[in-house]
């Protein structure tokens, strides 16, 4: 008899359900949402707004549908959890209403919450490994919700989605440490043709999973051949670019204006223009360090 | 080289020499005829000035006579490299669209558009402008009104708010009535 089960996948208030069934799936989910994922009944599936199903045969094939909408169906299980995380992270961010989500990776450092929104191709996923590679802690690299009160950061943990141009960058700096472990996903990574999903463990393995304030937001932006540059952008400049990366404004009163003013107004913005993750990074430091 | 045609304080670029002399303006209301130097000529004998002549009557103009070359009833004027294709007509009323969320932060504004999902940063220029868009002044009300605040400034006052206006009605944060 093939396993099976259902998990619910957990983002501050928001959740989304996956039926799952065969060798291997549950492992590939708790791989893709870590922490996020707790057991519950099949029975339960009518209590949730988005419900997955996730099926993986004897023979390999995989099977992802969304509420009875297929989704993809296939023999690559790398491709089958890249189109999951993607559709569930947008299910979680739509829904959630706990506080402001933006679209922004994390890190923490020394007990420092740092936040890096920016939009697809900025370089932020990129940036994100760079230093996760280095002293900082990974959070999340896609989804960022900011406590109203304390600004503690609760990220999505979740694998860097590195895209397939980025592919070279991974091979040159994590090296053989991304040989995907096919028989233990807890700690494997996934290939398929859109990108690669690559566990935070094969980047740092010592990283700590923390939840630390923000103390620092930086809108970085990738321009080949132009010199690195941190500016600090003014309240309100930081309030509009927040805005911008925010996804679930609908969900929140006032479209979650003042929360972002309020969070613009207490925790210091810079946009950084970097062609090199060397000095991206000394320069995320020294304003750290100031 | 291109010729814009101030008429009745609007700012409308012309196709070339013929068709300004030629008939489709009136002259009785053109009032300066300026030349874009991004196609300046070095041979031409048009001085170059680096202020835009939008007095409705010539005599009264701010520029130096000499930067001045009368021809055909119309008064000459290099301009410098600014982008005078505007789509702001001075006569009309501009509004601001309420839709916004704001918030001022001691004179910057951010403004957000929940439909549209859309975040605008004013700076303090800017934001003094979009105030004043309450639908009682037009576009050349709203200039004279920082011209007299700013009288040595006059040139450039009236620059930055022609591009700011125009911006807002690009940006869709006003719009022309």
């Amino acid at each position: 008899m093939m396993a099976q089960g259902a998990v619910v996948v957990e983002f501050a208030d928001s959740q989304a359900f996956i039926a799952w069934q065969g060798k291997g799936v549950l492992a590939i989910i708790k791989t893709l949402f870590g922490v996020a994922v707790h057991c519950v009944s099949c029975d339960d599936t009518h209590i949730y707004k988005n419900k997955y199903k996730f099926v993986i045969t004897s023979e390999g094939i995989c099977s992802l549908s969304r509420d009875n909408h297929m989704l993809y169906e296939g023999g690559i299980e790398g491709d089958a959890a890249g189109i999951l995380i993607d559709n569930m992270i947008h299910d979680l961010a739509a829904d959630c209403a706990a506080g402001p989500v933006f679209h922004a990776a994390a890190l923490a450092i020394y007990g420092k919450g740092v936040i890096l929104p920016a939009k697809s191709g900025y370089g932020k996923s990129t940036l994100t490994a760079w230093l996760a590679q280095g002293e900082y802690d990974y959070l999340t690299d896609e989804l960022v919700l900011i406590e109203a009160e304390t600004l503690r950061i609760i990220g999505l943990h979740r694998p860097l989605y590195l895209r397939a141009p980025l592919l070279q960058f991974v091979a040159e700096h994590i090296g053989e440490r991304q040989k995907a472990q096919r028989d233990g996903y807890d700690k494997g990574l996934f290939r398929s043709q859109r990108g690669m999903l690559v566990h935070i463990d094969h980047l740092r393995a010592n990283n700590l999973y923390s939840q630390p304030a923000v103390t620092q937001i930086v809108f970085p932006r990738y321009l080949a051949k132009a010199p690195p540059r941190l500016e600090r952008l003014s309240e309100a400049h930081a309030c509009m670019r927040l805005m911008e990366h925010m996804v679930n404004a609908r969900n929140l009163k006032n479209h979650g204006v003042q929360l972002a003013s309020r969070l613009a107004r207490r925790v210091p913005a810079y946009v950084l223009t970097y062609d090199d993750l060397d000095s991206a990074e000394r320069l995320i430091g020294e304003a750290l360090r100031a | 080289m291109c010729l814009f045609a101030i008429v009745e304080g609007r700012v409308g670029e012309l196709d070339d020499t013929d068709s300004l002399i030629g008939g489709e303006i009136d002259l009785d209301r053109v009032v300066a005829v300026a030349l874009d130097v991004t196609a300046y000529e070095s041979d031409t004998d048009f001085p170059i000035s680096n202020e835009v002549f939008l007095n409705k009557e010539p005599d009264q103009g701010v520029l130096p006579d000499d930067r001045l070359v009368e021809q055909d009833g119309c008064f000459l004027v290099a301009l410098p490299k600014y982008d005078y294709n505007t789509e702001i007509i001075w006569s009309k009323t501009v509004v601001r669209c309420d839709d916004f969320r704001l918030e001022d932060f001691e004179g910057e504004l951010m403004l957000y558009h929940p439909q549209r999902t859309q975040a605008v940063y004013l700076n303090e220029t800017s934001a003094v402008l979009w105030r004043l868009c309450d639908g009682q002044r037009n576009c050349q009300e709203i200039a004279d009104l920082l011209v007299d605040a700013y009288p040595d400034q006059k040139a450039t006052v009236i620059n930055d708010v022609q591009n700011i206006l125009d911006e807002f009605v690009r940006l869709g944060i006003a719009a022309l009535q």
